[in-house]
């Protein structure tokens, strides 16, 4: 179990990223939903000991992570969302040697975790190649098989999936599914179906604060009869923009299709439609940029 | 279009990092030859030479990035998988090549432009004085940057340019373009081209052929200005002509041509399918492996990482990427060729020719070789370690990991260290391949252990440094800035300039660490090995430092890294931190306690404030009339490895002036030793322990030859260790005691005064103690500088047993006593008050002529040149007996001593540097035995110094130095026939003017020479030689025994330079006064030259040649000044049917001496046969400014 209480991070330039976070994650995937500047990287980064926080505390399992980051580095594995690698390195040779870093001393162990790793990521038949030389998505599977050498009880993936093509996407999901069962994995991205069909819990992050935090039916269920829809056309978009709180457009067959939150049906075209995680989303990012942050 | 293209080429490459890497080393470089520039007084800082010089040469530096960067260029569209995309484009290849090529020049331009700029900043740093450093002429900067270092650099480009589209491989880019160095320091070694240091003028012919192929044509330089003075130098610039503009435009076309070719070969491979080599796919996946899929399963790693195996797989990891890298190869190779070079260069062109390859001789080499690279290499790989994690952007990956910061940064200090280990082993072995390849069977394997202790430890050192300095740094050009000047303090004169002289404070300072055949390194290692021990400690504690400040994760400031040290640290590691500290303080306390309290810690400004104050004190009691030294006694105990000596003597004193003497001033050369004087009648009037003056009035003046007694004890103990070069006159194998070095002396010693004028203009000193005036009149009084007395001297000397004591006189008795090994020796007759007393584990070789027992002490490995020392001295004695006079001893020594360069006469003995002589190769009949032409000398100078004495007045050196030098020459040419003389000659008529283009103090006719090496031995020998070939070796030497009947003996008169040239002129014919005095009393040099030579056969068979000569005699009557005078005697013209050096009588087909009144003249000969070669003046009668052009090959015209 992960509990993170009332972090702060402020950078050196004046930037806020983390704003009084609490958190508190248990095994299984946990998705961490936010725009670009949200703060997540930042976040995942405190969690992975690689910057410290101002003020605040994060526990795993009874181990205190800022005081002993060497105990969490034991039961970690990471991804992060912008990597590179040696040049003219192997993917055999390179996951060796981050095995051996991760602490698998055996040779016989850490060769066969590595060949396993290989296979399931499907990197196996290009193994003797440079990784340097991988296509964005063998990459992506490579980290994440550096990610899973050890035993990693808490595993953090930081916006895995941008950038691939739906196919690697969804080869990639899958993945992190089956690992995701008996581990805490926390799978930040600012994309809402990925959370939709892999987390059982979740939070929002803007604005470095947590907006909401819940399982997706739980949040989707406060929306309950409050979404609506209407097809307009592009041209009144910008008066329905200022009328109404709306959540998404979707252009569909020349003409808008908007989502509005409302108590009661804003006129009489609108028609209800069930609320999705996006609207829960938007809903949360619109409530934001009229609140104007405060922390 | 092309100007886009060039800017956005332009633009890209500047924010390429070997750009801001390769400007910021050459400016460095650029600083630092500017700083340490010295020039000769007579020329600018900002002289066109010195310009010219430095331009050429920095150009042959700029090889390296010219080449990183053009491989970089050549390479990008590949290297970024961009060919298809750039290659689609529409632009066309011409376009694309010109403007990547150009921009690429510019670019280097740049970087070369900003170098020679730093070079002007860099003067700003030198310490000298403002007078020296002259006009700023930006022409002296722009013509060289024109004519060398732009077409140097073309070249370089055009070349990697080239390898690059052919090849289309990184490491082979840059290596050709490396290899365009290699080839011309191995054309320049192969051809004994003059860039390469000293050698022997240079046949104009061959001098032409070097000068047209150097690439880099730096030879040129060496060729046009061979001759310049200081003054010309100022503002002489190379003319674009001759050779030198061939040169340029065969290179520029060479140049030209591979660009053109580079271009032709991308056009048509562009269409063809041939593009870059595909490494080889991993194999094929067999069914059997895929077979046997495990699937994914958590592996426990709860036992924790290992520090071993993550060190061991980094460190792989890490050193295999380097290691195996292109720049890190070429500098290995580089590093070897360097080596090389420095080896057979120095070994054979030693000042007295070439050496056995001794591993201790070697060794000194193989660290001047290394010394270049050594700190390269850590400054630039201690960034590439420490970034390359982040530049790779793998390091949130690592840095996520439980791998400790520890076994992280002792993976990259181990990287460090195997390239320092691998530097100093291909240095090694270039050693040992040399000595096998030379026969050589001393092996000696320990002593190449020292370049891994004396030059990688430092080296090691400075690397962690560098890695400390980059770790706190956030950014790695900065780090690369902070660590190349930290590393230029600590390994450069700079730690001086700013202060730095104790090793305590320069970091990796050990002091010095020289290495005697005799002695091996001797004492002097004690110190090293502290100093090593010191830094070491302190490298530890930075290692900690680095490892606990390790860059773990983003964005950590070092507050919040410090924050965090004793969490990395560890309990262990703090308290190993302590005791590092704890040691660190103690192990530098005991060095303080023997560098400065047991020794006295002298910088270089206490030094001039020591001759400041003993001048300021002691210069007003110069004109006291002292007494003269009559007789020495000594007893001597030298105890080598204790490094101390204990004399108990006493002087006997006459007073030989023509007045009573009432104070007597006694000084011992070292204020260190302790002293006690026990003088019967006197009180001390004045004493200073620092300065070691003693002054005492005697109760009774001393009457006009009354004598006293003086009776001193000196106890010299060397403890503990010192900071800088410590005392080696009592060492553990060849002690040598100096007398003047080591017993009190009587009177004033302006030796001891600052000579830097300079220095005494900042001390407001006034002039210095000025050697006398030559008297005008040979009549003129002399007896204010008259001789010394002559001495009796005795002693009795002991020594550690196994040692032998060798000084002057007879050995009357030689016993053991309490296990010391006793000797006794007496001079049987007055000699010179000058005489050493060595003591050293000897062989012992004999020899013997007539009365006279020659022995040879040498250590028992150099034995090589034994048989030809007894022999030169037998010959020698032979040949000064009968045309001198008797010698006069019943010995004569000759021992080998450590350190020193010199060879030394002392009466009946001759104390003999083991670099002059001993292990000096001459088994080659074609090199010059010098060994045997120093042996002359110094037996000479039982003759001439100790029989003869000059007085000392401007010139005292001819009548001393030349004479002997002539001396010794006659004997070889008795050992070795003309052939020696002649080419011996023409060495010393090379030297002659090369000293006088370096010369400080403007050249002086040879009677008024003070102290020039170039004029006494040089100059002296060339004209000594000439005059034998004009009146004849007899006339000679009869001049020179009638010289010693007049004046040997005669104290009160001792000979000056005037009594030797009036005695030559005695034995001369009147017609030749005006020659001889051109030759001694003036400077004057000839410009002979063959300008032009035409053949023309004879309906009757014989053949006619024209020659138009060139005969020009330049009186110089200041250092740049000179008239032209019509040459005033003939000169010969010679014809030969073979090559002139080989020439037999029969094949001399017409020599006749030429009046010339003329400068130019035209001179037909005709000839019976078929003529080969014209030389004018073939004896080298006249000192010729280029021998190189005096002789023209001729070709027979139809
Ligand atoms: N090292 C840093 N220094 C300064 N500001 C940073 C740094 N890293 C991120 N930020 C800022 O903090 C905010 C949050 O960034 P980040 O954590 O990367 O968000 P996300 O991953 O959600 O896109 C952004 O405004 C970003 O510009
Ligand atoms: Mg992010």
């Amino acid at each position: 179990m992960l509990m993170i209480k009332s972090l702060n991070k402020t950078y050196g330039n004046g930037v806020k990223a983390l704003c009084n976070i609490d958190l508190t994650i248990q095994k299984g995937m946990f998705g961490l939903l936010g725009p670009n500047g949200a703060g997540k990287s930042s976040l995942m980064r405190t969690l992975a000991s690689l910057q410290t926080p101002d003020s605040g505390s994060i526990e795993f399992n009874g181990v205190d992570v800022l005081a002993q980051p060497q105990l969490l580095r034991q039961q970690l594995g990471y991804l992060p969302q912008e990597f590179g690698v040696y040049a003219k390195t192997s993917a055999l040779k390179l996951l060796d040697y981050l095995a051996v870093l991760k602490g698998i001393n055996n040779k016989s162990q850490r060769e066969a975790q590595v060949i396993a790793l290989l296979h399931q990521t499907n990197l196996y038949q290009h193994r003797h190649n440079d990784v340097a030389t991988f296509s964005g998505g063998m990459r992506q599977r490579f980290g994440i098989a550096q990610a899973l050498l050890g035993d990693p009880k808490l595993i953090i993936v930081d916006e895995p999936t941008a950038g691939l093509d739906p196919l690697e996407r969804n080869r990639f999901n899958n993945l992190l599914c089956e690992i995701g069962e008996n581990v805490v994995v926390i799978l930040s991205t600012h994309i809402v179906d990925d959370v939709q069909s892999l987390c059982p819990d979740m939070a929002i992050l803007a604005q470095g604060q947590i907006q909401q935090q819940g399982s997706p039916a739980t949040l989707v269920a406060n929306l309950k009869n409050r979404v609506w829809l209407k097809s307009i056309s592009s041209a009144d978009l910008p008066q329905y923009q200022q009328n109404f709180n709306v959540l998404s457009t979707q252009l569909f067959s020349g003409k808008v299709n908007i989502h509005v939150l409302a108590d009661n049906p804003p006129d009489n075209d609108f028609t209800q439609v069930n609320a999705s995680l996006e609207d829960v989303y938007f809903s949360t990012l619109n409530a934001l940029s009229i609140e104007e942050a405060t922390c | 279009m092309l100007s886009q293209l060039l800017k956005f080429e332009f633009y890209y490459q500047i924010r390429q990092r070997v750009f801001i890497v390769a400007l910021v080393m050459f400016a460095l470089m650029g600083i630092g030859y500017g700083a340490k520039v010295a020039v000769n007084p007579t020329s600018f800082v900002n002289s066109a030479y010195n310009l010219t010089y430095a331009v050429a040469n920095l150009s042959l530096l700029a090889t390296f990035f010219v080449a990183l960067l053009c491989g970089n260029a050549a390479l990008r569209d590949t290297d970024a998988k961009m060919t298809e995309l750039v290659g689609a484009a529409p632009v066309s290849p011409l376009k694309l090549h010109t403007s990547r090529f150009l921009s690429y020049i510019s670019l280097s331009t740049t970087i070369f432009v900003l170098g020679i700029l730093c070079i002007a900043v860099g003067f700003l740093f030198r310490d000298g004085p403002a007078s020296e450093m002259g006009p700023f002429v930006l022409s002296y900067y722009l013509w060289p940057l024109l004519t060398f270092a732009l077409p140097n650099i073309l070249l370089v480009s055009a070349v990697v340019y080239f390898t690059a589209t052919v090849t289309r491989s990184q490491s082979l880019t840059f290596l050709s373009g490396v290899l365009v160095l290699v080839l011309y320091l191995v054309g320049s070694l192969v051809f004994d081209s003059p860039t390469m240091g000293r050698s022997a003028q240079v046949s104009e012919a061959k001098m032409t052929l070097i000068a047209l192929l150097d690439p880099y044509a730096i030879a040129n330089l060496f060729h046009q200005a061979a001759d310049w003075t200081g003054a010309e130098k100022n503002t002489r610039l190379m003319a674009f002509s001759g050779t030198f503009m061939l040169n340029r435009l065969l290179w520029l076309g060479f140049s030209g041509l591979l660009l053109f070719l580079s271009y032709h070969f991308s056009v048509t491979r562009r269409f063809a399918s041939g593009k870059r080599k595909v490494k080889k796919n991993a194999p094929e996946v067999k069914e059997k492996e895929q077979g046997i899929k495990q699937p994914y399963r958590p592996v426990d790693s709860s036992q924790g990482v290992s520090l071993w195996l993550c060190f061991w797989h980094d460190f792989k990891l890490q050193s295999q990427a380097i290691i195996k890298s292109s720049p890190f190869l070429s500098l290995l190779l580089l590093t070897a060729v360097l080596v090389a070079s420095q080896i057979i260069n120095q070994i054979s062109n030693g000042p007295i020719g070439p050496l056995f390859p001794h591993t201790g001789i070697l060794l000194g080499f193989i660290f001047r070789g290394l010394a270049i690279f050594g700190p390269l290499v850590v400054i630039y790989y201690a960034a590439e370690l420490v970034w390359r994690d982040r530049d790779s952007r793998l390091a949130p990956l690592i840095d996520a990991t439980p791998a400790t910061n520890l076994s992280l940064f002792l993976a990259k200090s181990a990287t460090l260290a195997l390239m320092i280990v691998l530097l100093g082993t291909v240095s090694n072995l270039v050693g040992m391949i040399y000595q096998l390849s030379r026969g050589f069977e001393q092996f000696d394997g320990m002593l190449y252990l020292y370049t891994y202790y004396l030059f990688g430890l430092p080296l090691f050192q400075l690397g962690m440094l560098c890695l400390f300095i980059q770790n706190l740094s956030n950014n790695k050009y900065l780090g690369l800035l902070i660590s190349a000047a930290v590393v230029a303090i600590f390994t450069t004169d700079a730690a001086a300039i700013l202060g730095l002289e104790h090793n305590l404070m320069l970091f990796a300072g050990t002091g010095p660490k020289i290495h005697s055949q005799l002695n091996g390194f001797g004492h002097l290692m004690t110190a090293v090995n502290w100093f090593s021990l010191y830094w070491s400690i302190a490298t530890v504690i930075l290692m900690m430092l680095s490892y606990g400040l390790w860059q773990r994760g983003t964005a950590q400031s070092i507050g919040e890294r410090i924050k965090r040290l004793p969490m990395v640290w560890g309990k262990g590691g703090q308290q190993a931190l302590v005791g590092a500290v704890i040691l660190l303080i103690s192990t530098g306390s005991y060095i303080f306690y023997n560098t400065n309290v047991v020794n006295a810690f002298v910088t270089e400004t206490d030094r001039l404030d020591w001759q400041q104050d003993y001048e300021q004190q002691i210069r007003p009691f110069s004109s006291l009339p002292m007494p003269q030294i009559t007789d020495i006694h000594l007893a001597v105990d030298i105890f080598p490895h204790q490094r101390s000596s204990h004399i108990k003597g006493h002087y006997w004193l006459e007073n030989q002036t023509d007045k009573p003497i009432e104070q007597l001033l006694l000084t011992i050369p070292d204020a260190r030793v302790k002293v006690t004087f026990k003088i019967a009648g006197v009180t001390l009037a004045k004493a200073n322990e620092r300065l070691g003056t003693h002054l005492f009035d005697l109760n009774d003046p001393m009457a006009v030859g009354g004598r006293i007694k003086v009776d001193y004890t000196l106890n010299h103990a060397n403890q503990g260790f010192k900071n800088t070069a410590d005392d080696v006159s009592v060492v553990d194998n060849g002690s040598f005691l100096h007398n003047s070095d080591t017993l009190p002396y009587l009177g004033y010693n302006s030796g001891n005064e600052i000579s830097n004028s300079t220095e005494r203009q900042k001390r407001e000193l006034g002039l210095g103690s000025q050697i006398p005036k030559l008297p005008v009149y040979n009549n003129e009084s002399t007896r204010s500088v008259h001789g010394e007395s002559l001495i009796n001297y005795e002693v009795v000397a002991s020594t550690i047993a196994g040692q032998t004591v060798i000084t002057p006189g007879k050995l009357l008795k030689q016993w053991h006593e309490g296990g010391r090994a006793y000797f006794h020796y007496r001079t049987s007759q007055p000699i010179r008050n000058t005489f050493g007393l060595v003591s050293g584990k000897y062989e012992r070789y004999q020899d013997q002529y007539n009365e006279v027992e020659i022995n040879i002490y040498h250590d028992p490995r150099h034995h090589y040149n034994l048989k030809r020392i007894a022999n030169a001295a037998k010959v020698s004695l032979a040949y000064f007996e009968k045309n001198f006079s008797p010698y006069g001893h019943q010995q004569l020594q000759f021992v080998e001593i450590p350190y020193r360069g010199f060879a030394r006469a002392y009466p009946g003995m001759v104390a003999f540097s083991e670099k002059a002589g001993f292990i000096g190769d001459y088994s080659n009949p074609d090199t010059l035995d010098m060994v045997s032409q120093i042996t002359a000398h110094e037996v000479a100078h039982q003759w001439f110094g100790h029989q003869l004495d000059a007085a000392l007045v401007e010139g005292q050196n001819l009548v001393i130095e030349s004479v002997a030098e002539y001396a010794s020459l006659m004997v070889m040419k008795k050992m070795y026939g003309e052939s020696f003389i002649k080419q011996f000659k023409r060495t010393a008529m090379a030297d002659y003017l090369n000293g006088r283009s370096g010369d400080t103090l403007g050249e002086v006719p040879l009677h008024k020479l003070i102290n020039q090496r170039y004029l006494r031995y040089k100059k002296g020998a060339v004209v000594f030689l000439s005059l034998t070939e004009l009146m004849g070796e007899a006339n000679i030497n009869q001049a020179l025994a009638n010289l010693m009947a007049e004046k040997v003996g005669d104290r009160q008169n001792p000979a000056t330079s005037l009594d030797l040239i009036r005695h030559i002129k005695q034995m001369a014919q009147p017609a030749h006064y005006a020659q001889i005095d051109d030759w001694f009393k003036s400077v004057v040099i000839f410009n002979n030259k063959i300008e032009r030579a035409v053949v023309n056969k004879l309906p009757d068979g014989r053949f006619k040649i024209t020659l138009n000569v060139t005969t020009e005699k330049r009186r110089y009557s200041s250092p740049s000044t000179f008239e032209v005078e019509p040459a005033g005697r003939p000169i010969t013209i010679a014809v030969y049917e073979a090559l002139p050096r080989y020439a037999t009588a029969q094949e001399v087909l017409h020599s006749q001496p030429y009046e010339f009144d003329k400068n130019q003249s035209t001179v037909e000969i005709i000839v019976d046969s078929e003529p080969a070669f014209v030389v004018i003046d073939p004896q080298i009668m006249t000192i010729d400014r280029n021998l190189g052009d005096n002789q023209v090959e001729l070709m027979a015209a139809e």
